[in-house]
């Protein structure tokens, strides 16, 4: 197998791993950031880079480390107000729905949060979630299982809204 | 290994292996069917496509990855570059050299005093 260039990785992985960080942090100028942050380590250590490792695993192994950094940065500098979270609350409940997710994620423990992002938001299987985060993939399984009921209770007034609305219409 | 029918929604919805029986009973559950959609319903929120970083990202993505691009092809250029070089200087170092013309020697200048040395006279001592 051939060794991945960091522009092959980054063109296969930013978009999973801005993502996976956007709704870490909620905003997007932090989350541009911090991607960009990811990838120029990608470029320092893709020497240290073996073929036979899973590339998205290897790269998410990576933007933990720099949202790890940026967390610990963060408490150490007061809170910022977000203003993409304080605008004007959507009409549409889907929409609203996906904003609240945003906060709602927060109440999360952060392996389960992990786990789920990497799995919703950057489509990666248990297994290659399991390299990342240095688990099993049955505690994968189990944390994202976690992560769902957690958030279904969180979010249950906006969820039976919306869920309501499909079933409706089917 | 029993799971709890949530589980085995949730991780039919995420493409793993799950025992049909299991997965029907799960569906079947009370609750089962709306749990199953909430799932989805949450997946779906959570992706969009217009979630994805600026144009200045990407150009500052493009000045940091590019020159990595181009790298490797100067490194070895120059390393082909310095071994041509070497074995150049090599080949020049062992080219056949080139006959030099010596001019034949001057003789030798007419002698102007002759000493002589005889055994038995200390000719330091008579100076």
């Amino acid at each position: 197998m051939k060794q991945p260039t960091p522009r092959d990785l980054f063109d296969r992985h930013h978009l999973p791993v801005f993502r996976f960080l956007r709704r870490l942090v909620g905003g997007h100028q932090q989350a541009e950031d911090l991607t960009q942050e990811v990838f120029l380590r990608v470029v320092r250590g893709i020497e240290s880079y073996r073929v036979e490792e899973r590339e998205a695993a290897w790269v998410f192994t990576i933007a933990r480390n720099v949202y790890r950094d940026h967390q610990r940065n963060a408490a150490r500098r007061p809170e910022p107000v977000s203003l993409e979270v304080a605008g004007p609350v959507p009409i549409d409940p889907v929409q609203h729905l996906s904003r609240s997710i945003v906060e709602a994620l927060q109440h999360l423990a952060e392996p389960e949060r992990e786990a789920f992002l990497m799995r919703e938001v950057s489509g990666m299987s248990y297994v290659e979630i399991a390299a990342a985060v240095e688990a099993t993939p049955d505690a994968v399984r189990n944390r994202i299982h976690r992560a769902r009921g957690s958030l279904r209770r969180l979010l249950s007034t906006k969820l039976s809204k919306v869920r309501s609305n499909v079933l409706k219409e089917a | 290994m029993t799971r709890e029918p949530n589980e085995i929604l949730s991780a039919f919805l995420d493409g793993e292996a799950v025992e049909d029986l299991a997965l029907a009973e799960a569906l079947a559950a009370p609750g089962g069917r709306e749990t199953l959609v909430d799932f989805v319903l949450l997946r779906g929120a959570m992706t969009s496509a217009a979630d994805r970083p600026g144009a200045e990202f990407y150009k500052n993505m493009d000045a940091l990855l590019e020159p990595q691009a181009r790298k490797r092809p100067w490194r070895t250029l120059a390393a082909a570059a310095a071994v041509v070089a070497f074995l150049a200087l090599g080949v020049w170092s062992l080219r056949p050299t080139e006959t030099v013309q010596i001019d034949p020697p001057t003789p030798a200048p007419e002698a102007s005093r002759t000493l002589h040395f005889e055994r038995g006279v200390d000719w330091e001592g008579q100076g």
